[in-house]
């Protein structure tokens, strides 16, 4: 494989992950938003937005695998999990490692769901509202054709998604009349497992 | 106790039911399946063409060899230019350097 054909899987895979990502925050945004049809039950967009998820990290794997193998950049694995150390554009590549380092936590506590409990879990998967925009203003910083037409147009489509669905989250507020009695249950019922 | 029994009867679900929820449910696990595997395909595709793009449109890089030669010639004279340039510098600063030691 040349350097060439690593260095444009690099970012086709970038992109690609940018995209993925931002369809699982509109998906967990509808997720919260209880939206269901008759063709379109409640449990699809939750299992939907897990998968699209697992499919994002395994884009964001060839993303990073790719960038690090790739003989031109000589980025070494340290920087891939450990933000801010490389010499290659250090702030914007330590961003997207933040990004990723963030995106591990909530994917792996998503998994280990039943372990730690609910609001330990809740907790940890907020951090998603802040690797989402981390991601993209590293992709903005580090992509060397970040602002050609094509990726900007890309960009700002993602940004106007995440956007929208998230105004609608906040403008029609919970959906779940029992939210907060549901809430104070789990807690209850979380401290009288802790005893 | 008779308010319990009425309970159960009320929520019990009929085998005909009971048939349809399953289907219901069937059928969503399939569009789940090939909604899930849709878009894995999509995003693999999605590499190549945005690959294939990106090496279009990457900065620097023209698809003609013409145009690429010409560039290559301009970064050739530029080098050239910042070495000339360098060696200017040089010369002037010792000549300085000759007018201080005359004077002292």
């Amino acid at each position: 494989m040349t350097d060439t054909v690593l260095w444009y899987t690099t970012r086709g895979a970038g992109a690609v992950s940018l995209v993925l990502l931002s369809a699982v925050v509109v998906l967990g945004v509808l997720s919260t938003l209880r939206f269901q049809s008759a063709s379109w039950p409640r449990f699809l967009t939750t299992g939907l937005h897990r998968n699209v998820a697992l499919i994002a990290v395994v884009f964001l794997a060839l993303h990073i695998v790719t960038a690090v193998v790739d003989p031109f950049t000589h980025l070494g694995w340290l920087p891939a999990v450990i933000p801010f150390s490389s010499y290659y554009r250090t702030l914007w590549l330590g961003l997207g490692t933040v990004a990723f380092d963030l995106l591990i936590a909530v994917v792996v506590t998503s998994l280990v769901r039943g372990y730690i409990g609910h609001t330990i879990w809740r907790t940890i998967h907020w951090l998603a509202y802040g690797s989402w925009p981390i991601a993209v203003i590293h992709g903005l910083g580090t992509g060397t054709d970040a602002f050609s037409a094509w990726l900007l147009a890309l960009t700002v489509m993602c940004v106007v998604a995440v956007a929208i669905s998230i105004a609608y989250r906040l403008w029609a507020g919970s959906p779940d009349p029992l939210a907060s009695a549901r809430g104070a249950f789990r807690s209850a019922a979380e401290r009288r497992e802790e005893r | 106790m008779g308010l319990g029994v009425s309970v159960t009867v009320g929520t019990m679900e009929t085998p005909k039911n009971q048939a349809k929820r399953i289907q219901a449910r069937n059928a969503a696990m399939q569009t789940l399946n090939r909604v899930t595997a849709g878009v894995a395909f999509v995003a693999v595709a999605g590499v190549g063409l945005l690959g294939v793009v990106s090496a279009h449109t990457v900065p620097g890089v023209t698809s003609s060899s013409q145009a690429s030669t010409t560039s290559s010639s301009t970064a050739t004279t530029t080098t050239s230019s910042g070495v000339q340039s360098s060696s200017t510098s040089v010369g002037s600063s010792s000549s300085s350097g000759v007018a201080v030691s005359g004077g002292s």
